[in-house]
């Protein structure tokens, strides 16, 4: 993967253009891979559209994230692979991820097959969904999706070495 | 999924391929009503990363971090245009001067520029004003003020208002209005303002143009500066731009009105000094006079005079009036003039009572006041 990425780079730098952006990009990757870690994370974002299709019924579809102004549903995918030798154990692999600034969660959106979710309204306590409460007016109420800081996916699965999987979840754009 | 890169071929090569594909990509998207006013600013980066913990046979290993991903947040370009007079603005057949107001706001998440056009031919009404200038409201005092300390007369381009996300700038349209009109005739006058973005990259600022832009055109390189400074980002064409173009523009209309004032005036309340009624000298009579202004314009420095015959004598303190302007009295010193033009003036043996301006429809206004029969 680190290859790939180099060559991709290369390839690049040949070009001229991107040389800054994807230097960044390389050097992030180039930390990774000094880790003795096992599973990789490989972190995508895509757009969503709403559109309506020939037949006039409303349709979504996923777009390349090049153009995105407030508004915009983003979908975040984070693909996890055991690229080591060993068995990674069950119920040990734990995502996290920050909902990113200037954006917020859309309820429901949180997928991971074979996962457990958890949120967080501070980015430090997780719990289901059900258990986040805040208080309105001295009224404990169930917090809005909106309030979340963090999602937790805890893999329940051994991941085998090769083995991969993902989970995701939406966003909008403030 | 690294649309750094993608995103920087764009720019770089700003050909009409990846134009033309943006084109056909968006047209058939139903877009996110502009409803927020102000979202993220343009070319703010978006990051996200995960971070994962796992163990293997019990024991925990380093935790890891995925990439981040980083998008650009590009430019929306939205306006909304609005007439703020409170209703058609009341105006002479012939006049000059006539002013109508309207707001332009950026309700986009970019900094941009405006072209302003005022548009005079609008269907719908009965006659066109001519348009003698547009004004930026630039001297902070409400209003248009013209003069070497007033406003500031709109010369596109040179001019054009450069607004900031949710930023809005007072413009007014001073016209003249032709002769021979009659009451209530209407003339529209419509303001829009088309950025200048979407005029640079559509060569028109006119919505019924086949060139003008629907919304979710975009141009590339065309918006703000992004963060990280290694370009600009996409502007994207956005909802109020809609095909309607409701918001882009708005429409003040003048109308012809002219204000009728109608005065009554009745002698009343007769006491002689008999404590009859009889008109016998020593006799004191009430008068009332009723001003009543209608239509749908303005009575301006609108004055009562009642001269007093020879043969009554006015009685000291007795003017009263229902509805008075700041600044005058109903006393009887009709001086000094300028500040106070109320009261009885002893000199030309007259009642002055200044009303200042009146608008149509205000309720009646009563003058009483007592003389005595010599």
């Amino acid at each position: 993967m680190t290859l790939s990425i180099k060559d991709k780079l290369m390839r690049s730098l040949s070009r001229g253009a991107g040389a800054v952006r994807l230097f960044v990009l390389f050097s992030g990757l180039v930390l990774s891979a000094h880790a003795t870690a096992e599973v990789t994370l490989e972190n995508s974002v895509q757009k969503v559209e709403t559109f309506v299709n020939e037949s006039g019924e409303t349709e979504r579809r996923l777009l390349d994230a090049d153009s995105v102004v407030p508004g915009d549903e983003l979908r975040y995918t984070i693909q996890f692979t055991n690229n080591g030798s060993d068995v990674v154990d069950a119920n040990s692999v734990v995502i996290t991820n920050p909902i990113p600034e200037n954006t917020e969660y859309l309820n429901d959106t949180a997928f991971g097959s074979g996962t457990v979710i958890v949120y967080s309204l501070d980015g430090e306590a997780f719990a289901a969904a059900e258990a986040l409460t805040v208080m309105d007016q001295g009224v404990e109420v169930s917090a809005s999706a909106k309030e979340y800081r963090a999602i937790r996916w805890v893999f329940q699965p051994e991941l085998k070495p090769g083995e991969s999987s993902h989970v995701s979840f939406n966003v909008r754009l403030k | 999924m690294q649309p750094l890169i993608r995103r920087r071929q764009h720019s770089v090569a700003l050909s009409a391929v990846v134009f033309r594909r943006l084109a056909i990509v968006f047209t058939s998207i139903v877009l996110p009503v502009a409803a927020h006013a102000v979202g993220t600013n343009a070319g703010l980066e978006i990051r996200n990363s995960a971070q994962a913990s796992f163990s293997v046979s019990g024991i925990a290993q380093t935790p890891v971090n995925s990439n981040s991903t980083q998008t650009f947040v590009d430019e929306l370009i939205d306006v909304v245009v609005v007439s703020t007079n409170a209703g058609p603005v009341g105006v002479s057949s012939p006049d000059v001067g006539a002013v109508l107001e309207f707001t332009v706001t950026n309700t986009g998440n970019g900094v941009e520029t405006f072209q302003l056009i005022a548009n005079v031919a609008v269907g719908g009404d009965d006659f066109n004003p001519a348009l003698t200038q547009l004004y930026l409201e630039t001297n902070s005092v409400p209003g248009l003020q013209i003069g070497a300390s007033g406003d500031t007369p709109y010369l596109s381009p040179g001019n054009d208002p450069l607004l900031a996300e949710d930023e809005s700038i007072q413009v007014y349209a001073l016209s003249s209005i032709p002769a021979g009109l009659t009451q209530n005739n209407e003339g529209a006058l419509q303001l829009r303002a088309v950025s200048t973005t979407i005029i640079a990259g559509s060569g028109t600022a006119d919505p019924s143009a086949p060139g003008f832009p629907a919304p979710g055109t975009s141009y590339a390189g065309a918006g703000d500066p992004d963060e990280a400074g290694t370009g600009n980002v996409i502007a994207v064409v956005g909802a109020t731009q809609d095909v309607n173009n409701l918001l882009i523009s708005a429409e003040g209309r003048y109308v012809v009105s002219s204000a009728v004032v109608a005065l009554t005036k009745t002698a009343s309340n007769v006491v002689d000094p008999f404590g009859g009624a009889t008109l016998v000298p020593g006799a004191v009579i009430t008068y009332t006079l009723e001003v009543e202004v209608s239509g749908t314009g303005t009575a301006e420095a609108l004055a009562i005079t009642d001269l007093i015959p020879a043969e009554l004598e006015y009685l000291a303190g007795t003017l009263a009036v229902s509805a008075l302007p700041a600044g005058e009295e109903v006393d009887d010193d009709f001086a000094p003039v300028g500040i106070d033009n109320t009261g009885f003036d002893a000199g030309t043996q007259t009642v002055t009572v200044s009303l200042s301006d009146v608008v149509g429809g205000a309720p009646v206004i009563t003058i009483t006041f007592d003389a005595a029969i010599r």
